[in-house]
């Protein structure tokens, strides 16, 4: 399924469709501790157990025995400290059991990015520039609203 | 404060011969020599971690369930520490997941040797001549049922209900009863042992038991992460190793039963599991289209006494939250353990069990060729709660080892095709760490599935699998008798082994009447304690409302499911003032007799 409109396909026509999904899946780090043939997912909620199945033996080829999925709740966190609380999103958590044969492991990602140090560097320089800002606008919006900046350091 | 020299004090008196620590006082002092050994005998000293405390009070546990005196009451204390019952790992028969073998085998601790034929004893000339006219007679039978009988009609509850599934499991009951009835009737007259045998029809096998050593869930977690913040404990137990309680359910077509066990299979207590561990050999380059799971790889034992067909599994260590591996429910129950019929039966060992198959007509085909693996499951299962069953009756569980072995004859069939399995229990005690440590294992020899015959062609049975034919026959030759030099209970009392043995009538009334209260299994009503939605939101997850009186259990730090037990939890009931036996002291209540154990 797509969100793009085509015209209606008459035989003869070119083949203009391409049927992709419009949901995507997302690979974590299993919460468990679990065999080498299962494989934990985080997928949209409307997505079905067969439709979860098909993604994965059609586009990724992935030999795929059993799935088994549940909604999962959002967790509630205070907005602010001290203020209302909101929820997260649900979502829909997949465990896929592979064919017999076949066993994946998750990838250490802590050592894929322990590699590009330099991009880490600069994450750190540009989230101080932003708390910098945040914190000089909070001064002039907060507590000190009115009072010129010359006031105190 | 203690001084520098109370401890100097301690110290010395180690060093000190026993005979000179005698008490000072005259009163104390005893005059007999017997008291003082050469060498002082200290007490043992116990270690006060927790853990090592958790340990000794189930083993303290174990050791009182040894010696409660009637098989009622050890199936009672089981459910006595959980009032609201246990949250058990339910198994149910015919749910077999995929790969679902190495957790069956886990949990049952058995070694599934899979062989060609199973050893079959001679029958004498004239068992022969029976065996032909048995037969014929199985010929007509089949061809009957299969062919001349509505079969529909029996769809009662739901006669559109004509799936594929529904019509295999009522064929191959009707041809079971058949077959089964056909052959003791006519087999009674040469073989003495089968004229004493009951037949039961789709009776309740259930068995309940711990296995410890299981993985904790994250949910686990969060309630433990959660009492640990309470009682300012450090978060070190998060990931320590839990039991979980297994409830198998399941119903055969038809159990035939003895009075006395059937001789053993194999050597008892049997190799321990190292000796039959698979050794490590040169790494084989494993190749993932002819692969199967390195644990789940048969061996093939290359043994001068074994044929080369025959190929083993060993136990594999399989320790992950069933709800994840294998979809199963964990269920909060009362744990059951009943092999068909009341402790008080005379017929009390199994002799033959016949199992359904028509749940393999609903396996997707994407589970692939692994049908027989599935079976095997199956029938380990079966045959490891109906005899742990059958050993609860006379006195042993799941926290008591069986002293010696018991047999169970298992055949999982739909009438036409056949699995035969042979099982021997040799051990049941899996909880807490011994499912690390206990050397014993069980075993289950099968063979693989095989046609009894090919088709039905013109009122003619075509294709006779003679093999398949002479393994059945041999199921019902194989002879179950008297255990000679062995002590059969030797955990029950022997002047009360059985609850009506009790003189006490309020006592044996009140023991009988709450043994079928849960053998009922019943539902429980009234307010279970839970923690609601908005609870968690406001109250455990963010506390916003610090100020609001704390009464709930979860904000003392309690867990209601596990510390109420039916000792502090039930209600004893009133006896109105005129039934008040007239005495010293007129009793309000009545009594209540839990058994003292597990608690």
């Amino acid at each position: 399924m797509s969100t793009r409109w085509y015209p209606v396909y008459q035989k003869g026509n070119p083949q203009l469709r391409v049927f992709l999904p419009n949901y995507w899946m997302k690979l974590v780090k299993p919460d468990d501790k679990q065999p080498p043939d299962v494989v934990q997912f985080q997928v949209p909620t409307g997505m079905s157990n067969h439709d979860i199945k098909n993604y994965l033996e059609k586009i990724y080829k992935v030999p795929v025995a059993e799935v088994r999925s549940a909604i999962v709740a959002g967790k509630c966190r205070p907005w602010r400290k001290n203020a209302y609380i909101i929820k997260e999103d649900d979502f829909r958590r997949a465990y896929v059991k592979l064919q017999r044969g076949t066993t994946f492991q998750f990838p250490d990602i802590d050592e894929v990015d322990s590699q590009s140090e330099a991009k880490r560097k600069l994450e750190a320089s540009s989230e101080e520039a932003a708390q910098n800002t945040t914190s000089f606008t909070n001064k002039q919006d907060g507590e000190r609203s009115g009072i010129p900046s010359w006031f105190s350091i | 404060m203690l001084s520098k020299h109370y401890f100097s004090k301690l110290i010395s008196l180690k060093h000190v011969p026993c005979s000179q620590l005698s008490a000072p006082t005259s009163r104390l002092r005893s005059t007999t020599s017997s008291e003082y050994t050469s060498t002082p005998n200290y007490p043992p000293i116990y270690s006060l971690e927790p853990k090592a405390v958790t340990k000794r009070l189930i083993e303290s546990g174990a050791d009182k369930l040894k010696k409660v005196p009637t098989v009622e009451e050890k199936l009672l204390a089981l459910n006595v520490p959980r009032y609201w019952g246990w949250d058990s790992v339910m198994v149910n028969e015919g749910n077999l997941p995929y790969d679902f073998l190495p957790f069956a085998q886990h949990i049952t601790r058995t070694r599934m040797i899979e062989v060609d034929s199973l050893p079959v004893p001679l029958p004498s000339e004239t068992l022969q001549q029976v065996m032909k006219t048995v037969k014929d007679q199985l010929e007509k039978i089949i061809v009957f049922e299969l062919c001349h009988r509505n079969h529909k009609f029996l769809l009662v509850e739901d006669p559109l209900d004509l799936t594929e599934m529904r019509l295999n499991e009522l064929y191959g009951k009707a041809l079971i009863e058949q077959i089964n009835r056909c052959i003791l009737s006519n087999f009674a007259p040469h073989v003495p042992h089968l004229v004493d045998l009951l037949v039961d029809f789709e009776p309740r096998h259930e068995a309940f038991w711990c296995v410890g050593g299981f993985y904790p869930s994250e949910e686990d977690k969060w309630y433990q992460r959660y009492l640990n913040k309470f009682w300012e404990r450090s978060n070190d137990n998060l990931d320590d190793p839990m039991d979980r309680w297994i409830q198998y359910i399941g119903s055969p077509v038809l159990a035939v039963r003895s009075r006395f066990p059937l001789d053993p299979i194999a050597p008892f207590p049997g190799p321990t599991i190292e000796d039959t561990a698979v050794k490590p050999v040169e790494e084989v380059p494993h190749s993932e289209k002819d692969g199967e799971k390195p644990s789940q790889k048969p061996t093939e034992i290359a043994a001068g006494d074994k044929t080369p067909t025959e190929r083993t599994f060993e136990i594999p260590s399989y320790k992950y939250d069933p709800r994840i591996t294998h979809g199963l429910e964990i269920k909060r129950q009362y744990g059951l353990n009943i092999p068909g019929f009341f402790a008080n039966d005379r017929h009390e060992f199994g002799f033959l069990s016949y199992h359904r198959r028509n749940h393999m007509l609903g396996r997707p085909p994407n589970f692939g060729v692994e049908h027989d693996e599935a079976l095997h499951a199956q029938a380990i299962l079966a045959s490891y709660s109906w005899l742990l069953g059958q050993a609860c009756y006379q006195g042993f569980s799941t926290y008591n080892d069986p002293t010696y072995p018991l047999t169970a004859q298992t055949v999982i069939t739909d009438g036409r095709l056949w699995s035969f399995y042979a099982y021997q229990l040799n051990t049941t005690t899996l909880y807490h760490d011994h499912i690390d440590t206990n050397p014993h294992q069980n075993v289950c020899y099968g063979l693989k599935t095989t046609e009894l015959y090919h088709s039905i062609e013109d009122g003619k049975v075509k294709g006779w699998n003679e093999k398949a034919l002479e393994t059945l026959f041999s199921f019902y030759l194989n002879k179950c008798r008297v255990r000679e030099g062995v002590q059969m209970k030797p955990y029950l009392d022997p002047q009360t082994p059985l609850v009506e043995c009790i003189e006490d009538d309020e006592k044996r009334n009140w023991l009988d009447k709450h043994n079928k209260y849960f053998i009922r299994r019943p539902p429980k009503y009234g307010w279970v304690p839970q923690i609601y939605e908005w609870e968690k939101i406001y109250r455990i997850d963010n506390d916003t409302m610090p100020m609001s009186a704390r009464h709930k259990f979860y904000q003392k730090g309690e867990n209601p499911m596990k510390d109420d037990t039916w000792i502090n939890r039930h209600e004893r009931k009133y006896i109105p003032k005129p039934l008040r036996k007239e005495g010293a002291y007129r009793r309000k209540y009545e009594k209540t007799f839990w058994p003292d154990a597990l608690v």
